[in-house]
Parts: C-alpha cells; structure tokens; sequence
C-alpha cells in the first residue's frame, strides 16, 4: 500500500502530469494516422525518454502505449481503415455506423469501452504482477531458462504465417544478439574484426530500424492508395457520452468478456492488442442471438472491439513487470527503454525499483482518464490530422528515427545499423516472415544463453537437471506442447484449404 | 500464388547458407572458460536449428510450388489475370539509397543541412505529381529540420553534429 501511494506521489508532479498528457496526446495522434502506430510512436520516443529521468521517461512511454492503441478508432470509424492493427474489427461495425449518421454514438461506445477496458486491465496488473514476481523470485537458472525457451516458443507458434518462418524469425533474432561478447566469459563472436561490433547491436536501431523504417519502407512503397479523401468524412459529432447510459448497461457482459479476453491475450506472448480485438469481436458474434446483424452498424462489434484492445495493454504488461518478458512489440519496446534506464527488467524490478513499477501503474491510469477526455474533447483536432500530407509526413518520422538511432550514444555506426534493421525488416515483411519473435529473440536471447550456462556451470555440464526442476519441466512441457498444437493446427488448415478447392474446382 | 512459394525457396535457400556459415564461424571461438559449455555452443545449436527449419521451410515451399505450378497449368484457360497492385519497388531502392547517403552527409554537412536536403529530395520523390511544388517542399524541409534540431538539442539534450555550421 505505501509502495503504490508513493509510485502515484511520483507521478503527480506538474512535469510528470505535462510529460504524461503529451505522451498521450502524441500516442492518439500517431494511433490515429493509419500507417503510423502505437510501436512506432513508442520506438521513435525512445531516445527522447532516454534524456528524462527514469520515472518520467517511463511516465511518457505509458501515455504514448494507451494513446496510440485508442487513437486508432478514428480512423477506423470514419473512414473504414484501422488507424492501427489494434482497431481492424472497429471498422466491422463503427464504418457502417458512421454511414448511417451514427458517428458520434460509435466514437461515445468506442472511446468508453477503450477507457473502462484499459482501466479494468490496470487493475488487473496491479493485482496479479506483485505476486507473480514474489514466485518467479524462488526461479534459478533452469527455471528461468525454461519460461524464456517457453516464451520464444509461443511467440513463435502465436505469431502469424508458418510456425517454420516464426521459429526461423525467433532464432534470428536470437543470432543477431550474439553479436558482440557473449555473457558471462566476454567473448567476442561474430563480429568480423570491426570493432563497432564489439559491444554488439544496440537495441535502439534494432527496434526503430525493424519497427519503424520498415514500416515507412512499406509505405513508400504503396505511396498511390494513401491519399484521403476529406469529403468522404461523415459528420462526427458528439453529443454528451455519444449513447444513453441504458445502451451501456445492456453492453455489460459483451463488455466483461471482450475486456477478459483482451486481459488473457496480452498476457501470452507474442500477440497483443491487434490479435485481441479481432478474437473478442468474432467470441462476440458467436455468442450473439443475432449474429446476422454484425457488420450492419450495432454497439456490440464497436464495444467489443475497442474494450478488447486497450485491455491488452495492462495484460501484455504483466510479464514485462514481473517477469521481464515482453508480452507483445510496444512491451519490447518498453523492456529497452527500462534497460536504457539502467533498471534490470525481472522478477528483482518490483523489489529493487518498487517505487517506478507502482509510478508505472499510476501513469497508466492518468494516461488513461487523459486519453478520455482528449478523445471526447478533441476529436476535431485529431480528424485534422488525417489530411496532413502524407509525403511531408513520412519523410519527417525517418528523419526523426535517425536522430533517435544516432542521439543516444552518439555513434554513426547505430545510424548504419538503424538502417540495416530497417532493410531486414523490410525484407521480411516482404517475404512474410513474422517481426515480433525476431525482436524478441533479439532481447530473449542473451537471458536465455546467460541462464543456460549458469545453470550448466553449476550442475558441471549436466542438462538433466533442466528436466526435473518441477516448474522448469512444466515450461518445457507447455513449450514443446504449443508447437505440436501449432503443426497440428496448420495440417487442419492446409487439409480443409484443399478440400474447398477441390469443392470449388 | 506460386510467386510465394517460389519467394519461400529463395529465402530458405538464403537461409541454409547462412546457418553453414554461422555454423562453420563458431569454429574459431576459442574456449574461455573451464565449463565444458562454451561460448560456442548456443551459436551452433542455433545454427543447427536454422538449417533444421529451413529444409523444412524448403521442402514445404518447393512441394506447394510444384502443386500450384500444376495447378495452374490444368486451370490456365479459364484464369483471368488478375490485377496486380501497384508496388513501385524502385521507389523504395531510391529512398534506400537516398538515406544511405543522407547517413554519410550527416557528419559532414552537420545536421540542419544534411536533413534539410534528404527530406527536399525524400518529399518530391514521393509526393503525387500534381502536388509537386519546389518552393514549397524547400521551406517545409527547412522548417522540419530546423524544429527537430532545435527541439532535441534543447529539449531533450541529445548530441546532434553540428557540422560546417557548428
């Protein structure tokens, strides 16, 4: 109890409040450009949290987090394209609500559920990171070297496209991590005789190259289909909450089970909020008496979708907190801007860094009651913004990620690498192979190695007992488990793809 | 469709390659540390694993191929073709290229000039061409450039190069 009054006393500083309500402002309007998302944001404010203090710089990277997830909405709803992934299944209904003159009422049913949904997952992070870190604080190095194998795993087989390419992606992620000494003895591996490589890559370009400029790659690329038309804006006023309290009442248990199903799925690895709201929205027609009426323009879809997305935040964030797992890209991202920090992500976080992780709680809860109130204020402002030029617009946030590759140790060589990053991710974009296990091999792979060889140093070179630590097994087991389900889960795929061309043929 | 399988096959192809490599390069890592697990053994586990899935990768991609090339044949006759996006995929080599050289200029000409002139060039490249006005772009890059110096050197107190201006 002291720790939370004293993470929120650090936050309800006047700079604090400022930085917050400027990363949220910043996360709606990137969240409400399509084309730009809540990743970017958040990697392109990395380098600019690195200059603050830690809880501050924690403090706008939240903000940034709850803002670019919700912005999303407005696009979606105006004008049928997701500002971010996290909205695709708040174009199904919001869309033809807008057609039908219902804009204000889409936005009031989206912009509630977003902030109940998102309020609901804080707590459910306050409530369950604190004693998860106490258990995960009994793990050794076996333990931990299972949950992170456990991690990479269901990140490989969560993740979209083949299992083949996800695992190829985890383990290349993994490679470039070794660039550089490796733990525990410094040896220098693959470096090439360059000395640049020495320490290895730093996870700034890595994160802003592969998230960022290929992202901006991809569309340059697709330059022709991204002007948009003002006109076809319909009319998207608000008046008071947009819907009648009773309206609400009645989305109560599609709320309350969205919100559970955002919760559950930001906390598996690999997946997050764009997942999310396309599962909550699908649960939700299924379970609906009329599910015919899905896509016409009705409050469930909308409710649905925008509850499950921004619950996703304060689950992805459980691992991160008490496990230093990240849970999706934008917790990856959050993961380095900790280290940056100089605070040792895990389990020890919440003991050693008490009063930052309940500053983080906090900050996400003001983040949230400011994104409310922006969205329902500011809607207009934020409309605007979707008529800015697109060719000004693209070439400003690479300019802006070369800054943040290059301020932070100052070294051209991170602006190379920044560059190469966003080829690579570029590439597998193309070539469909999945981003986020790369990442997260990226930042997986050291703990993995480090807790492998403690562990073998202290059993001299045996791996039996990876086995029978009881909780190790188990991580092993569900591991080994989710890739099964996976390859058994495609075969099905791939036999009844083939049985409806044969039928269609 | 078989242009995916036949992207799959390069890349696996690419791939195999490049798990002998970092395979045969954990060769010369020399053993620091008494315990029997070096800093060679996760690189060639990793390598292993590489190789292992992208002969699957292989196999499946050439199998599908195979199939869909069939396929296609059978079908050919009564297949319209279908209209492909358009990707302007040299717009993307020139824009690489482009940051490729806005990188190098930057230590040289400082960072106000070099970013000024790669977002000129960068925003002409890429905005439609009943919107192209030299005047224009030319102040917006100015301006764009001249904020962002400004903003992350007083602000945010990152280090940018100053160059001949500093």
């Amino acid at each position: 109890m002291d720790l939370i009054l004293e993470g929120f006393s650090l936050m309800f500083s006047f700079d604090t409040i400022l930085i917050i309500l400027a990363g949220t402002i910043l996360g709606l309007i990137f969240g409400s450009i399509p084309g730009l998302t809540a990743t970017m944001a958040v990697a392109i404010c990395l380098p600019i949290s690195f200059g603050m203090g830690p809880s501050d710089g924690m403090a706008l990277l939240m903000g940034l987090y709850i803002g670019g997830v919700s912005g999303g909405m407005i696009p979606a709803i105006l004008l049928n394209l997701p500002g971010t992934p996290s909205s695709i299944s708040t174009t199904f209904d919001g869309y033809p609500m807008a057609k039908k003159g219902l804009a204000g009422r889409a936005f009031g049913l989206g912009i509630m559920s977003s902030f109940l949904g998102g309020l609901l997952s804080i707590i459910v992070l306050v409530l369950i990171s604190p004693p998860l870190a106490k258990f995960a604080l009994n793990f050794g190095p076996f333990e931990y070297f299972a949950v992170t194998l456990f991690a990479l795993t269901l990140i490989s087989s969560l993740s979209e496209g083949s299992l083949a390419k996800g695992m190829i992606s985890a383990l290349l992620g993994i490679v470039f991590a070794f660039v550089g000494s490796a733990p525990i003895d410094a040896y220098p591996r693959y470096t090439f005789g360059m000395d640049a490589l020495g320490a290895g890559f730093n996870i700034l370009p890595v994160l802003i190259g592969l998230f960022a400029i290929s992202e901006m790659l991809k569309v340059i690329e697709e330059r022709k289909k991204n002007t948009i038309n003002q006109k076809k804006i319909h009319d998207y006023k608000i008046k008071g909450l947009g819907f009648s309290p009773i309206t609400f009442i009645k989305q109560g248990w599609n709320f309350l089970r969205s919100s559970v199903i955002g919760v559950a799925v930001g906390i598996l690895p690999g997946i997050g909020g764009g997942t999310a709201n396309i599962i909550a929205y699908v649960t939700a027609k299924r379970q609906s008496k009329n599910p015919k009426k899905f896509g016409t323009g009705i409050d469930d879809g909308v409710v649905a979708s925008e509850s499950s997305n921004n619950a996703a935040v304060g689950g992805a964030l459980v691992p991160l907190i008490s496990l230093g797992i990240p849970g999706d890209t934008v917790t990856a991202m959050l993961l380095g801007g900790l280290v940056i920090h100089g605070l040792q992500p895990g389990p020890l976080l919440l003991e050693q860094n008490g009063p930052i992780v309940y500053g983080i709680f906090a900050a996400l809860i003001i983040a949230n009651v400011f994104m409310l109130i922006f969205l329902y204020s500011g809607m207009r402002g934020f409309v605007r913004l979707l008529s800015i030029p697109k060719h000004y617009l693209y070439p400003a946030i690479i300019a802006l990620c070369v800054v943040g590759a290059f301020g932070v140790n100052n070294r051209l060589f991170d602006a190379y690498a920044l560059l190469f990053f966003g080829i690579v991710g570029y590439i597998m974009i193309k070539t469909k192979f999945p981003l986020t296990p790369l990442i997260l091999g990226f930042i997986l792979g050291p703990i993995l190695e480090t807790n492998l060889r403690r562990g073998l140093q202290l059993t001299g070179g045996d791996f039996l007992p990876f086995l029978t630590s009881p909780i190790a097994a188990t991580f092993l087991i569900i591991a080994a488990l989710s890739v099964f389900f996976s390859i058994f889960k495609t075969q099905k795929e791939k036999k009844m793809a083939e049985e409806s061309k044969k039928i269609a043929s | 469709m078989h242009e995916n399988k036949l992207v799959d096959i390069f890349s696996s192809l690419f791939l195999i390659a490049l798990s002998i490599v970092l395979y045969v390069s954990t060769f010369s890592f020399r053993q620091m540390s008494a315990s029997k697990i070096g800093s060679d053994f996760l690189p060639q586990v990793v390598a292993i694993g590489l190789f292992i899935l992208s002969i699957i990768l292989f196999i499946n991609a050439f199998v599908g191929w195979r199939k869909e090339k069939k396929l296609a044949e059978e079908t050919v006759a009564t297949e319209t073709k279908e209209k492909k996006e358009k990707i302007s995929y040299t717009l993307v080599f020139i824009s690489l290229g482009l940051m490729a050289v806005y990188l190098v200029l930057i230590p040289i000409l400082g960072f106000l000039i070099a970013t000024s002139v790669y977002l000129f060039v960068q925003i002409y490249l890429i905005a439609p061409e009943d919107k192209k006005s030299i005047i224009k772009f030319a102040v917006v890059s100015i301006l764009i450039s001249a904020f962002v110096y400004f903003v992350f050197k007083n602000v945010f107190y990152l280090m940018l190069p100053a160059g001949i201006l500093g």
